[in-house]
C-alpha cells in the first residue's frame, strides 16, 4: 500500500477530485443535495480526508509539504466554493418563493379528529363541579336495586298509591331497574353524620313508551342535605346558587306544591326563564318560568329510617334530569337522540 | 281533573267579585296542584232563552216540519218557528234561539257556531229555532230538541246557565287528597288561599221512610276493607232528564247527562268526592246486597259490556244469587236504572284503598269512582253523599222514601289530633310569623285549635315552645304528623312569599369519589384517542345476543319489557357497542366508539343485590383487511394502562369460560390480567359472525374492561424515571424464534439479566419467510442502553449484547439472523 502513495499521485489524485467536484458542484440545484456532497467531499470518509490522512506515510518532507498545501488549498477552494453555491441557491429559492407559494387561505385546513364525549356526561361532570364547589361529595346508584331502598326507604309502601307515578321496570326476581337515584338516599343517610351533604348522579329507568319528550332511560341528579337547622329558605337558596352557577347569572326560583312521599313540604321548583329571562317565550310557553325539579324538605319517616333524629335535624332533597338541562341548552327537539348512538349527533358535542 | 267554576260559586257566592279566574288558576298552582288550563265552556252561546210550546201544525208539504206557536213569557205576543224535530208537541219548554243568536252548529263535526237569522221556510217566516242538546253543546244528542224541565221560567236566559270556564287540574299532585277530586274541597282551599267565605250548603235532614220495601244488606268481608257501606230505598220514582243545570254542570266536567237518577248519583260524586251506585231495586234477587269476596275465576259482565274473570280477593257487591258490581269500581248491567225503573237502592260506601287499587289493577280498569277510592276516601262522608243523592232523587224524581237509610260502620272514624310546636315554623320552613297568623291559616283550612283561647303570645313570633293541639278534619286523610301541617301553613302563607337563602356551613372539604377519577380520566383519554364515547341502554335482546352466538339465558330478565328486544338485561356493553357500530357503517369507515357504565349479572352478592360492577368497553371497526385490528385495539387499551398509571399487565390466552367466548375470533383473542387478576377482554369479532350474522364489510375488535376492579389498580400518580446526562445507544436486532416461543418469553428473558444499562426493549418489526419448508419467525427488536455514569464505549455495547444474544441461544434457543 504504502508503495502506491507518491506526491505525484497524490497531487493528480487532489486535482481530480477539484475538477469532479467542481462539475457536481454546477449540478447541485438544493440545499440538501449541496450538503450530500459536501459531506462525500470533505466528510470523514471523503477522497480528500483519506489524502489527507495519507500525508503522514510520505516520507520527504518536502513532499509531504506540497502534497499538504496542495490538499489544504484544494479544501479551502473547495469549502469557498460550497458557500458560494449555497449563497445562490438560497437566493434563487428565495427570490420569488413566498408568490410561487402562494395559497388559498379559504380552503379548509386538514383536520386531526378526536373523540367527543357524550353530551350526558359533560353535563354531569359540569353538574358535579358546580356541586362540589359547594361542598356536596358526590356518590353513584346501582343500576338494580331492590324495592326497600327504591322505595320503602323513601316512604312509599308497598301498594302505595303513589308508585303509580313511578312506571317501573322489574326484574324477574322482584327487583327494580332504579326508577330515581333517590335509591341511595337511605345509604347515604345511614352512613355518614350530619352534615350530609351529597349528590347522586345516575341512570334511571321509567317503563313508559318512548316519543320525542319521553324516554324509558335517563339520567337523574339527587341531592340531599341533612344538618341541624336546615329549613326551606335554604333549599331555595342552594339550588337558585346552583342554578345561578350553571347559568353564569343571576336565575330567579318558584316553588309550587307537588306530591312526592319522601318530601313534606314537597313541590316541583321551577327557574325564571332561561331564554327570555321571564318575559314569557315558546319555551317557557309564555309563562316566564320553567318547571325544572322536584324538590323538599326530607320527610321524618325517611329520616327516622335511617336513623337520624328529625327532631334534631332536618334537611332537604331534590332530583332532576340531565337530560333536560341538556335540551334546553342546545335547543335538542328530541330525547331520543341521547342513547341513539347516532355519530352525526354525538359528534357535535 | 276538571273543576267547574259555576259549580263552585255554589260554595264561594262571592267568587267572581272577588278573583278573576286567571289569578284563581295561578293561586291554586301555586298552593295546591298545577291548573294545566282553563277551558271556556259554550262561552259564545248568546240570545237563548226559555220558551214553552202552545200549539203545533205540520207545515202542509212537508213531511218532517211542524210550525210552532211558542212564548217567552206567559202574556207575551207568540213567535212563529219552524220546527224539524220528532219530539216537539205542544206543552213543553224549549230553549228558544233568537234572531241574532248564537248556537252549535248541530251538523258541523267540529262545534262551529251559527248565527241564528229570521227566515223564510216554505213561505213561513220562522223566528228562531227551537234547540237541541247538541246545539247548546250540552252532549251529542241531535235526534230530537232539547226538552226543558217544567219548573224553568219563561224568557229566562239560558246562556248564563250553559256558559262557564273549566279549569283543568294536574291529578298526580293529588294523589294523597282525596278530598280534593271534588268540587267541594277545590272549593275549600281556594277559599282558604283567597281569604274567601266558604258556605257549605249541605243540610243533614232525617230520612223517614214512609212506606218500606223488603230490603236487607250483609257485609261478609272485614271491617277493614269496607269500613262504612250506606244503602236506601226509593219508591215509585219518575226517570226523567235532568233540569237543565243538572246537566250543564255534568257537560262542562265531561260527563254525559243520561237520566235524572244516573246524574244525581254523578253530580254528587264530583260535588262531594263521594262515589254512588245506583241499583234498580226490582232487579236485585232477594232484595238484598251482600258485600263478599268474588268466587276464584268467576266470570262477569259489567256496564261496559266487557266480560271480567274476577278472584277471591276482589270485593264485590252480589244479590242473593249474583254479582252486580265490583265494589268501588264498576258496576254491573242487571240492575242498570232504565226509563222502566220504579224503585231503587242508593249505595254510598267506603272501601279500602289498597283493595281497591289492586282490583283495579288486576281488572285493568279504571274508573273515576275507582280512582278516588284509591285515595284512601274519608268514610265520614257517606252519609253526606247518600243525604244528598236522596235529597234530590225526591226533589227532581219525586218518589219516596221506602226503607230505613242502613249505616254500616262498625268502627266509626275519630278526627285526629296532631300537636304542632310553633317554634317549628320557623326552624323549618324558615319564615317569621305571629301565633295568630299561623292559627289563622290553619283554620281557614278547617282545622281546629283545642283549646285555643289558652294560646298566649298570639301577636309576636312564636319563641318558646307553644304547642297547639290541632284537631284535623275527617277528610284530611293526609294529615298524620306535624310537617304535614307545616307544609299547610307553608301553602297558605304562599311559597312566593319565601325568600332563598343559603345555610351557614362549615369548611370541610369534599372527598373525590374514586369511580368519578376513574371515570373521568379513562373519558379523557379514549377521547384523546379518537374514540367518541356513546350512551347505549341498559336493555339487550335475544336477537342481538343471538347474532353474537351469546346466550341470552345469562341475563337477567326484566319481567315487564317495553320490548321483546329491551327483555334483559345487559350483562357485557359489547353487544348494544357492536350494534351501534352497525349503525353507524354504512356513513362512517372507520369508526372507534366506547362506553363506560354498569353491566348486571344473574349473580347475587351478600347484600342480596345482583353483582353489577362498571365496565368500559371500545369498539373499532377498519375497513382494511391488511392490519391486525387486534393491536390497534391493544394498543389503546395499553396507552390508557399507561396514562392510568395500571402495571403488572399480562395478556393471556382467552380463558375458556369467558362470558364473550363464542363471540371472538379464535386466533385473535385475550384475556387481560392485573396483578394476576382477570380484569376483562381484548379481541376481535369472529369472522365468521361478521361474515354471517352481521353481514358487515370489514373487522371488528373491542376491548371490554371491569372498570370497578380497574379503578382499584390505578395508581392515578406517575412516577418519574430520572434521566441521565449521556448519551443513549440503540442497538436493532432481527432475531429468529422457534415457533413455540412467544415474543413476551423473549423480552423476560432478556429482563431476566437484569442489566441496569438498559433502559428498554423497543418491537419494531416481525416478518415470517419461508426456509426449509419451514416457516421461520424473524423478530426484530430495539435495545435502548444508557448509563448513568458514562456514555458506554463500542467495547461495553457489545459485552452486554453477547450476554444477551447468548443467553437467548441458551435458554430459548433463539439466534440471531444470519
Amino acid at each position: 500500500m504504502a508503495d502506491d502513495i507518491n506526491k505525484d499521485n497524490l497531487l493528480e489524485h487532489i486535482s481530480d477530485i477539484v475538477n469532479k467536484y467542481s462539475e457536481s458542484l454546477k449540478n447541485t440545484k438544493d440545499l440538501a443535495s449541496l450538503n450530500r456532497l459536501e459531506i462525500s467531499t470533505l466528510g470523514r470518509k471523503s477522497e480528500l480526508t483519506t489524502i489527507l490522512k495519507q500525508i503522514k506515510d510520505l516520507k520527504d518532507p518536502q513532499e509531504k509539504k506540497a502534497v499538504g498545501q496542495q490538499a489544504n488549498f484544494a479544501k479551502k477552494s473547495i469549502e469557498d466554493l460550497i458557500l458560494k453555491r449555497r449563497d445562490s441557491i438560497k437566493s434563487d429559492y428565495l427570490a420569488g418563493v413566498e408568490s410561487k407559494e402562494k395559497i388559498d387561505v379559504t380552503i379548509p385546513g386538514r383536520r386531526i379528529e378526536t373523540g367527543h364525549i357524550h353530551p350526558i356526561t359533560q353535563m354531569t361532570q359540569l353538574c358535579e363541579d358546580i356541586f362540589m364547589r359547594m361542598g356536596f361529595d358526590v356518590c353513584y346508584p346501582y343500576a338494580i336495586d331492590d324495592d326497600f331502598h327504591n322505595f320503602e326507604a323513601v316512604n312509599i309502601p308497598p301498594n302505595h298509591p303513589a308508585r303509580d307515578s313511578w312506571d317501573t321496570f322489574w326484574t324477574e326476581d322482584d327487583q327494580i331497574a332504579i326508577t330515581h337515584t333517590s335509591s341511595m338516599q337511605n345509604r347515604i343517610l345511614t352512613s355518614s353524620q350530619p352534615p350530609i351533604r351529597v349528590i347522586v348522579p345516575g341512570r334511571c329507568f321509567r317503563n313508559e313508551a318512548t316519543d320525542a319528550r319521553h324516554e324509558h332511560t335517563f339520567t337523574q341528579i339527587e341531592g340531599v342535605y341533612v344538618d341541624k337547622g336546615i329549613n326551606l329558605t335554604h333549599m331555595l337558596g342552594v339550588l337558585k346558587e346552583f342554578f345561578s352557577k350553571f347559568y353564569e347569572r343571576e336565575v330567579d326560583v318558584k316553588f309550587t306544591p307537588d306530591y312526592f312521599p319522601f318530601v313534606e313540604p314537597g313541590g316541583m321548583m321551577s327557574l325564571s326563564c332561561i331564554l327570555c329571562n321571564g318575559k314569557g317565550c315558546s319555551v317557557c310557553k309564555k309563562t316566564g318560568w320553567l318547571e325544572i325539579l322536584g324538590c323538599g324538605m326530607i320527610h321524618p319517616k325517611v329520616l327516622e329510617m335511617a336513623n337520624i333524629d328529625s327532631n334534631t335535624y332536618s334537611g332537604f332533597a331534590w332530583g332532576f334530569g340531565v337530560e333536560r338541562l341538556i335540551m334546553l341548552k342546545y335547543d335538542i327537539n328530541d330525547i331520543r337522540y341521547f342513547y341513539s348512538g347516532n355519530l352525526d349527533f354525538l359528534k357535535q358535542f | 281533573m276538571l273543576i267547574s267554576h259555576n259549580w263552585l260559586k255554589k260554595y264561594i257566592p262571592d267568587l267572581d267579585d272577588k278573583v278573576d279566574k286567571n289569578k284563581l288558576a295561578e293561586l291554586l298552582t301555586e298552593s295546591l296542584a298545577e291548573v294545566e288550563q282553563i277551558i271556556p265552556i259554550r262561552q259564545e252561546l248568546d240570545m237563548i232563552v226559555c220558551a214553552e210550546v202552545v200549539d203545533v201544525q205540520k207545515v202542509p208539504e212537508s213531511t218532517k216540519l211542524s210550525l210552532c206557536k211558542v212564548i217567552t213569557s206567559q202574556n207575551g205576543q207568540q213567535k212563529t218557528v219552524v220546527c224539524g224535530a220528532p219530539n216537539v208537541r205542544a206543552g213543553i219548554k224549549v230553549a228558544l234561539a233568537l234572531p241574532g243568536g248564537q248556537v252549535i252548529d248541530g251538523h258541523s263535526q267540529n262545534k262551529t257556531m251559527m248565527t241564528i237569522e229570521q227566515r223564510e221556510l216554505m213561505n213561513i217566516t220562522s223566528e228562531g229555532m227551537i234547540c237541541s242538546a247538541r246545539e247548546l253543546g250540552l252532549s251529542n244528542d241531535h235526534e230530537g230538541i232539547l226538552i226543558l224541565e217544567t219548573e224553568m221560567e219563561l224568557g229566562k236566559d239560558l246562556s248564563t246557565i250553559l256558559k262557564d270556564f273549566v279549569y283543568e287540574i294536574e291529578n298526580k299532585s293529588l294523589s294523597h287528597r282525596p278530598d280534593c277530586f271534588s268540587h267541594e274541597g277545590i272549593a275549600r282551599e281556594i277559599a282558604a288561599v283567597c281569604n274567601l267565605t266558604f258556605v257549605d250548603t249541605y243540610q243533614d235532614m232525617p230520612l223517614v221512610p214512609s212506606n218500606k220495601l223488603p230490603f236487607e244488606l250483609k257485609v261478609k268481608v272485614e271491617k277493614e276493607v269496607c269500613p262504612r257501606f250506606n244503602a236506601i230505598c226509593i219508591a215509585d220514582i219518575n226517570i226523567l232528564p235532568s233540569p237543565l243545570w243538572l246537566q250543564s254542570s255534568l257537560s262542562a266536567v265531561g260527563v254525559r247527562p243520561i237520566n235524572n237518577v244516573v246524574d244525581i248519583a254523578n253530580y254528587v260524586m264530583f260535588d262531594k268526592g263521594q262515589p254512588i251506585h245506583t241499583y234498580d231495586y226490582n232487579k236485585i234477587t232477594g232484595s238484598k246486597l251482600i258485600v263478599k269476596y268474588a268466587k276464584n275465576n268467576e266470570k262477569a259482565k259489567f256496564l261496559n259490556e266487557k266480560e271480567y274473570t274476577l278472584n277471591d280477593s276482589m270485593m264485590v257487591i252480589a244479590n242473593a244469587e249474583n254479582t252486580e258490581n265490583v265494589a268501588g269500581i264498576i258496576g254491573g248491567s242487571n240492575s242498570e236504572i232504565s226509563n222502566k225503573t220504579r224503585n231503587i237502592i242508593i249505595e254510598a260506601g267506603n272501601f279500602n284503598m289498597y283493595s281497591i287499587r289492586k282490583s283495579s289493577a288486576s281488572l285493568g280498569l279504571r274508573t273515576e269512582s275507582s280512582t278516588r277510592y284509591e285515595k284512601g276516601l274519608d268514610p265520614s262522608i257517606t252519609i253526606k253523599g247518600i243525604k244528598s243523592v236522596t235529597g234530590l232523587v225526591l226533589d227532581l224524581a219525586q218518589g219516596e222514601i221506602a226503607s230505613d237509610l242502613i249505616d254500616y260502620y262498625p268502627e266509626p272514624k275519630l278526627e285526629k289530633i296532631v300537636e304542632l310546636d310553633l317554634t317549628q315554623v320557623k326552624r323549618f320552613l324558615g319564615i317569621e310569623l305571629i301565633t295568630k297568623d299561623i292559627l289563622n291559616y290553619l283554620k281557614r283550612l278547617h282545622f281546629k285549635i283545642a283549646e285555643e283561647e289558652k294560646i298566649s303570645a298570639l301577636t309576636s313570633v312564636p319563641d318558646s315552645n307553644i304547642i297547639i293541639k290541632v284537631i284535623v278534619p275527617t277528610f284530611r286523610s293526609d294529615i298524620n304528623i306535624p310537617n304535614d301541617l307545616l307544609e299547610e301553613i307553608a301553602r297558605v302563607y304562599g311559597y312566593s312569599n319565601i325568600n332563598p337563602s343559603l345555610p351557614i356551613k362549615d369548611l370541610k372539604a369534599t372527598v373525590p369519589n374514586i369511580g368519578m377519577l376513574f371515570a373521568r380520566k379513562t373519558v379523557n383519554t379514549l377521547s384523546n384517542l379518537g374514540f367518541n364515547e356513546v350512551l347505549t341502554y341498559s336493555f339487550v335482546g335475544e336477537k342481538l345476543y343471538k347474532s353474537l352466538n351469546l346466550d341470552i339465558k345469562k341475563c337477567l330478565a326484566v319481567k315487564n319489557p317495553i320490548s321483546p328486544e329491551l327483555g334483559f338485561l345487559r350483562n357485557s356493553l359489547i353487544p348494544n357497542l357492536i350494534e351501534k357500530t352497525i349503525q353507524n357503517s354504512s356513513k362512517y369507515d372507520n369508526l372507534k366508539i366506547f362506553e363506560q357504565g354498569r353491566v348486571v349479572f344473574r349473580e347475587t352478592g351478600e347484600d342480596k343485590l345482583h353483582i353489577q360492577p362498571n365496565h368500559l368497553a371500545g369498539v373499532v371497526l377498519s375497513k382494511n383487511y391488511d392490519e391486525i385490528l387486534f393491536f390497534k385495539i391493544k394498543g389503546i387499551v395499553e396507552k390508557l394502562f399507561e396514562e392510568l398509571v395500571i402495571e403488572n399487565i399480562e395478556f393471556i390466552d382467552l380463558n375458556g369460560s369467558d362470558l364473550l367466548k363464542q363471540s371472538v375470533h379464535k386466533g385473535r383473542s385475550a384475556n387481560i390480567n392485573i396483578n394476576g387478576e382477570n380484569i376483562g377482554i381484548i379481541a376481535e369479532i369472529s369472522p365468521e359472525i361478521l361474515l354471517n350474522n352481521l353481514e358487515i364489510e370489514g373487522r371488528i375488535a373491542f376491548f371490554e374492561l371491569d372498570a370497578t376492579k380497574l379503578s382499584q389498580q390505578s395508581k392515578y400518580t406517575k412516577h418519574f424515571n430520572k434521566l441521565s446526562v449521556y448519551q443513549e445507544s440503540i442497538r436493532d436486532l432481527t432475531l429468529v424464534l422457534p415457533s413455540e416461543i412467544k415474543y413476551i418469553q423473549l423480552v423476560d428473558n432478556i429482563n431476566s439479566l437484569d442489566i441496569k444499562e438498559l433502559l428498554r426493549i423497543e418491537y419494531l418489526d416481525l416478518f415470517i419467510d419461508t426456509k426449509d419448508n419451514k416457516e421461520q419467525r424473524s423478530i426484530t427488536i430495539r435495545l435502548v442502553l444508557q448509563s448513568f455514569e458514562k456514555t458506554l464505549s463500542e467495547n461495553e455495547i457489545n459485552t452486554i449484547l453477547d450476554l444477551i444474544l447468548s443467553n437467548l441461544k441458551n435458554k430459548l434457543q433463539i439466534n440471531l439472523k444470519a
